[in-house]
């Protein structure tokens, strides 16, 4: 029934020998964490934090020196537009640059942090894992009217830096175990979060409680540890230490629950909401599905955890033990030792969860993971380019509590993160695919945040945080027939919907257009990082669209200020608005030359700063 | 350098493009390569009118031999359609029907367990050629002498997105190019004004692995496909904001291509930055020359009939889908990708659950539009030059799964191909006797590819690029040529 199925399973060409050997902890991604220390390396008056000597140890050997630091201006639109996906305003550039103190940059680093935006930012990160979406999916698509609080929820976690550890935990069993929280259960909606078949019955229906049962293992194995669980439904991994059974002991923990309505208190503020959360069962019957058919039920597999990540066969009870004193119901269908076993260091999956996440926000400062394969870590993904560095990250998160922001801290201080995005002929040559990170490369915004960008460089940006999602302005030619249903065609173009974009509604048959066109995808899977095509419907969009240039008339208007302004003074404006600089001598007469030249409007001026490469692509 | 040693094209002086393209990128590098390759860089005349004075990437080239079809139509049936119940008729499944897969076949660990299930569809041979057409193509058998069937393809995995992408791009893996891609690496396209690969997949959503299907992997990102959108109008924003003229956005696009140029220099290995520069160039030229490809409304009453556009019939999408692409060839564009099925479940072809629940929904909404496009493109003198190629990612099991569906099965399936250069009425490959494996000239992945190209006019093993240090091919490191289905 369900096209998901196994969909990223491969297998064995013809005449292979057979599945590889079921149960391998002599495995990279399997081993314990290495406790190593940063090398000592030559050269190292390069080097800022132990992050760098790692680099360079492996760069050094192969005799590419990296670059030095890009200069503060640079700097500081790389770091805002990692942290929170917002440009620095003029204000805060000319601060940094003037600013000589020794910790200038590590106080910029500091108060990016603490902005209510960083939540925003990365938690959009963390909802593509997630396969965050605010509709069923499938033909009818209903709406999820209140899937947003488990949005808000992760940006909360993250702009209080919870640990990571309980994040894992509270989106699998947060309703159980950390009930005294009003984020708890909301992130249980992690588990609700994917799509789900409607509308069917008989047989149908067992096989569409299946789908979702799918939808729910393999997610988690793809957000927290980065394994093709999903592949083991019909037949044992073909490649990884995953057998069928340990797939169906992970449906064990959700076959016995259901999406439930909750009452929730939304952040701190006490104010309640009825939302969609997971709620769950009684322990049940669990029989493993003879290779996938809901009509061939075998033997009953109770429910475990991935015989290959834990200390003995898989059996949760030493983790649900750990706390059976509490108010958790022995009895029930003990998602919480599946979330104790997950961040379990010693004798669970925590040195995996830990690696798993520490390399995705190496993903996100560099563009590409140590592992580039972000979601699989199992034997078809790639190996990483600098282990010991991974470990050594993950070490340092668990030691730190699991908090994420002295991760980023020190990935962002240093001076790989850093260094300029200078290209070099002789080290391109050894070295053509940076992996030895030897420049910056430039980062083009995701489709959210390019949005987000126009709105603020044109000063229309509206900032509030939190809450239900909105439905921004869609061109009615992109509604067109067969989803008028799917979005409203009344919607005013206006400040209401000028939020962020992690704020607007993820129907998930009808992504906003901006959003589809820039590969924004469309939740239906955990994705772990997004494609980058470039095709000529963006440069229409970014030319043509009507909202795009209704922002650049709001643009014009910042930056014409009082009657008579000079061309000069409006590119120079403009300039510090879309670029985060002033223009150089030959923009300014560029800018200036095109501004007096036939009929040439501020406006237009404006829209076209939006198109720039410079604009979409961040040193 | 990879491309040093190249004799670049004739409108720039090496230094020219190396100091623009900072050592062997861009441009350049696709100068560089095609000419390696032994590939005509683009006449003069089309590269002196591009506003850049560079070459373009879109600009038409000739392949390595003389081409037999200038563009390609690819009818992908997302799902994976059943050859048992359209093409490959076994009437040995009536006679096993509910017996077990004999010990005979290896079934390599596929899942379903059912019996044997014969087609609910009648079959007949016909045409001169006598291919084997179910009942569900009753269109389609009246065109089916144009058609070569491959009757033995296989594939090398059994989930939809591997499969998709080994029959987009030759690997199960996710990341390389497209066949669409290098189609138009090689060889340009005959419209520069629309992009050369375009793509319009189904109005209930893309396939599963989404742009990776059409995308560019290593090559330029000038090659990768263009979607259009599915629903309403198919490329949005195609009108200039008003009050904007010609001249005026013209001179706007150069502002910025000057920016854009002075930035791609600080980051000459950034090839992207190159392909959003032409992305844009693209865009300016489509403004005048899509709105007229996509309109299907200059059609006439009885050529909309002819593809089976007819309000409230289930032809009518699909059929506006195969009109839209021959006025795309029509009108030079290399490549055009079209995908029949979308989403999820039963919206596409994967028939788990019922073949006839299915299939019946899915041969209704194509059957008409296909064997419209075959006969229209014939009656233009179009089919001669236009290849049509017909599959999905993979059949479905001889066994019947669940009430009366069939499972996923890459082990052996029927693709086809009609137009130019096909010999029509020709056949290659089978099955065994219950249609589980390929068994007679035994077709891969790589072979289909092979021939695609051959008949374009390029070599397999000549079409490559260079990447980490490795001469890439779309057959990879195999692939023949399926002479029996070449006229």
């Amino acid at each position: 029934m369900t096209t998901l199925l196994g969909a990223l399973c491969f297998l064995g060409l013809p005449g292979d020998p057979g599945p590889a050997p079921i149960v391998s902890r002599d495995y990279w991604a399997f081993r314990p964490l290495a406790p190593t220390e940063p090398p000592s390396v030559a050269g190292g008056e390069w080097a800022r934090t132990g992050v760098d000597r790692f680099v360079l140890a492996r760069a050094g050997a192969r005799g590419v020196a990296p670059n030095p630091p890009a200069d503060r201006r640079t700097l500081i639109r790389r770091a805002c537009f990692d942290l929170t996906g917002l440009a620095p305003t003029r204000r805060e550039v000319e601060a940094f640059v003037a600013d000589d103190s020794p910790d200038a940059y590590a106080k910029v680093i500091s108060r990016l942090l603490d902005s209510p935006h960083h939540g925003e930012r990365w938690g959009r990160h963390w909802l593509d894992v997630a396969r965050f979406g605010e509709s069923h999916g499938y033909e009818s698509d209903n709406e999820r009217p209140s899937a947003w609080t488990y949005r808000d929820a992760v940006i909360r976690a993250l702009n209080e830096d919870m640990p990571f550890d309980r994040f894992v935990r509270w989106q699998l069993a947060g309703d159980v175990i950390g009930a005294d929280d009003p984020l708890a259960a909301a992130l249980t909606g992690f588990i609700t979060s994917g799509s789900t078949v409607t509308n069917v019955d008989g047989i149908d229906k067992e096989k569409a409680r299946y789908d979702k049962m799918d939808d729910i293992v393999s997610a988690t194995g793809s957000a927290f540890l980065a394994l093709t669980i999903g592949c083991a439904r019909c037949h044992d991994h073909k490649f990884d230490p995953i057998a069928q059974r340990d797939y169906y002991r992970l449906v064990g923990f959700f076959l016995p629950g259901g999406a439930r309505d909750r009452q929730l208190v939304i952040g701190r503020s006490g104010s309640g909401v009825k939302a969609l959360t997971w709620g769950g069962g009684r322990r049940r019957a669990n029989p493993l599905l003879v290779r996938g058919d809901t009509e061939r039920k075998g033997d009953d597999v109770g429910s475990g955890v991935l015989a290959a990540l834990s200390a003995a066969d898989g059996d949760v009870a030493r983790w649900l033990e750990s706390n059976a004193k509490k108010r958790e119901d022995k009895d029930g269908d003990g998602r919480p030792g599946l979330a104790r076993w997950l961040t379990d260091v010693d004798r669970g999956a925590g040195a995996l969860v830990a690696r798993v996440i520490v390399n995705r926000l190496w993903q996100h400062h560099f563009g590409v993971g140590l592992v580039s394969t972000s979601s699989n870590f199992g034997r078809l993904g790639a190996r990483p380019t600098h282990p010991a560095l991974l470990d050594w990250l993950a070490v340092r998160l668990i030691r730190g509590g699991w908090r994420l922001k002295p991760i980023h801290r020190l990935i962002m201080s240093s001076a790989v993160y850093t260094q300029s995005t200078a290209w070099d002929g002789e080290r391109h040559t050894i070295d053509p695919d940076n992996r030895l990170l030897w420049r910056r490369r430039p980062r083009r915004l995701e489709a959210e945040i390019l949005r987000d960008s126009i709105m603020n460089t044109a000063g229309t940006l509206n900032r509030a945080l939190f809450g239900p999602s909105v439905k921004p302005w869609v061109s009615s030619d992109a509604i067109g027939t067969g989803s008028t249903k799917k979005w409203p065609t009344n919607v005013k173009d206006g400040p209401a919907t000028w939020r962020r974009s992690v704020y607007v509604f993820m129907r998930r048959s009808m992504r906003v257009p901006f959003f589809e066109t820039f590969d924004v995808p469309d939740s239906m899977r955990s994705q772990g990082r997004r494609e980058e095509t470039t095709v000529a419907t963006q440069a229409l969009l970014l030319l043509n669209n009507e909202f795009v240039g209704a922002q650049a008339r709001h643009f014009a208007a910042r930056v014409a200020g009082s009657a008579g302004r000079d061309a000069r003074g409006v590119v120079e404006d403009a300039y510090w608005l879309a670029l985060s600089r002033p223009p150089t001598s030959r923009e300014i007469d560029l800018g200036v030359e095109l501004l007096g030249s036939g009929g040439q409007s501020i406006e237009s001026f404006c829209s076209i700063l939006f198109t720039l490469n410079e604009y979409i692509y961040v040193d | 350098m990879s491309t040093d040693g190249f004799s670049g094209p004739s409108l720039q002086t090496r230094r020219e493009l190396l100091s623009r393209a900072g050592g062997g990128f861009g441009s350049l590098a696709l100068a560089g390569l095609l000419s390696r390759q032994g590939l005509a860089s683009g006449s003069p005349e089309a590269s002196a009118s591009r506003a850049t004075g560079s070459l373009s990437p879109l600009a038409a080239r000739a392949g390595h031999h003389a081409a037999r079809a200038k563009s390609v139509i690819f009818l992908f049936m997302y799902g994976g359609p059943s050859h048992l119940d359209l093409f490959d008729h076994k009437p040995a499944l009536k006679r096993f029907a509910g017996k077990p897969v004999g010990k005979s076949v290896d079934t390599k660990g596929a899942r379903s367990g059912g019996g044997l299930y014969p087609s609910p569809y009648g079959f007949q041979r016909y045409g001169e050629s006598g291919h084997w057409v179910s009942d569900r193509f009753p269109h389609l058998a009246g065109v089916i002498d144009h058609t070569a069937m491959l009757r033995g393809v296989y594939g090398n995995s059994i989930s939809h997105a591997p499969a998709l992408f080994e029959v987009n791009t030759g690997t199960i893996r996710t990341g390389f190019p497209s066949l669409g891609s290098w189609v138009t690496y090689g060889l340009g396209s005959d419209n520069e004004d629309l992009p050369g690969f375009v793509v319009l997949y189904d109005h209930r959503g893309g396939p599963i692995g989404g742009a990776p299907n059409w995308g560019a992997g290593f090559l330029p990102g000038a090659f990768q496909g263009t979607p259009a959108r599915s629903r309403g109008t198919p490329i949005l924003n195609l009108r200039r904001p008003a009050g904007l003229d010609d001249g005026r956005q013209r001179r706007l696009l150069d502002y910025a291509a000057k920016l854009n140029r002075a930035h791609r220099d600080r980051h000459p290995a950034e090839t992207a930055l190159e392909a959003r520069i032409e992305s844009f160039e693209l865009a300016y030229r489509m403004q005048s020359a899509a709105p007229e490809a996509l309109e299907i409304a200059a059609e006439s009453e009885s050529t909309r009939r002819l593809y089976g556009i007819e309000r409230g019939k289930p032809s009518e999408y699909f059929g506006t889908q195969c009109l839209m692409a021959r006025r795309l060839v029509e009108r030079g564009v290399r490549f055009v990708q079209l995908y029949s099925g979308g989403g999820h479940g039963d919206d596409n072809w994967d028939a788990h659950g019922s073949i006839t629940g299915n299939h019946n929904k899915h041969c209704a909404a194509t059957d008409k539009p296909m064997a419209g496009l075959i006969r229209d493109l014939a009656q233009r003198g179009l089919l001669d030059e236009t290849l049509i190629v017909w599959g999905g990612e993979f059949g479905r099991t001889p066994q019947k799964q669940g009430g009366g569906g069939r499972d996923h099965h890459p082990f052996g399936f029927t693709m086809w191909m009609a137009g130019g250069g096909i010999r029509g009425g020709a056949s290659h490959g089978e099955t065994d006797e219950v249609g589980y494996h390929a068994a007679i000239d035994r077709t891969s992945i790589h072979d289909v590819h092979a021939t695609v190209l051959h008949l374009l006019g390029l070599d397999h093993e000549r079409l490559t690029f260079r990447f980490g240090g490795r001469d890439f091919r779309l057959t990879d490191v195999a692939g023949d040529v399926i002479d029996a289905v070449v006229a």
